[in-house]
């Protein structure tokens, strides 16, 4: 059986809540991965270098079937059970959660995997753009070569 | 005249206002690619992001190609590269 949970939310990430809702997707798995991806403070696109607040943009309902497309990429290099991925829109603060994802399979190197693909993806695929602000700037994150380089790793 | 609407994602935002809300569609056609070619010549920093591999173009909430026919009151949704997780 295979159970997707795809959102896009403005309020806090309930990450055990999502852990929760994965394991009883699970079936018979018998690996679950989780990642959490967290607003850092540190932020070099700021003169001073410390963010107050990131704020996400998203396309409402494309951005969801894009984080979709990722998933159903992802079921087809690996056999997975649940899949969980939120990902957090609007203002947030250092040390929220951006992005919760949660990945089940019947042993753990798929599920690894397929952690490291769907995020990886994520990263250059869905329709979500970040702006870093402090008190005397507002800037527009550029995409990192790195991210790029990422997701194309995947290609074969 | 026909025409179609324009939306502007995160930093192509600071650009509606230079190139407004709404694209005249030429009455023998217009593709998406003379839109982006129009708007390239607006602004180089516009244009710059308009020339990146990632940007993607969606129109009524579908990624389309570069060769679709704008129609009228279509929305055509302007993507700079992504940048979430």
């Amino acid at each position: 059986m295979q159970f997707d949970c795809v959102e896009v939310c403005e309020c806090a990430i309930n990450s055990a809540q999502y852990y929760e809702w994965t394991v009883r997707h699970s079936c018979d798995d018998g690996a679950i991965v989780s990642f959490s991806g967290l607003v850092r403070e540190i932020d070099s696109h700021l003169k001073s270098n410390r963010l107050d607040t990131l704020f996400l943009e998203h396309y409402p309902g494309l951005t969801e079937n894009s984080m979709k497309m990722v998933i159903t990429d992802a079921r087809a290099k690996w056999p997975l059970g649940a899949v969980c991925l939120v990902h957090r829109v609007g203002a947030m603060k250092a040390k929220d959660i951006i992005v919760y994802l949660a990945v089940s399979a019947q042993h753990r190197l798929a599920a690894f995997e397929a952690t490291q693909f769907i995020m990886d993806q994520l990263k250059s695929r869905v329709l979500l753009w970040k702006r870093v602000e402090d008190e005397s700037e507002s800037v527009w994150v550029e995409v990192k070569s790195s991210d790029l380089v990422a997701a194309r790793r995947w290609q074969d | 005249m026909a025409e179609a609407r324009l939306q502007f994602f995160g930093r192509l935002a600071e650009f509606s206002a230079l190139v407004g809300s709404s694209w005249a569609i030429d009455p023998l056609g217009s593709t998406l690619e003379d839109l982006l070619v129009e708007l390239s010549s607006v602004d180089p920093r516009l244009a710059e992001q308009i020339a990146s591999p990632q940007f993607r173009v969606a129109v009524n909430d579908q990624i389309v190609s570069l060769a679709y026919l704008v129609q009228p009151n279509d929305r055509v949704a302007l993507l700079p590269a992504v940048t979430g997780g």
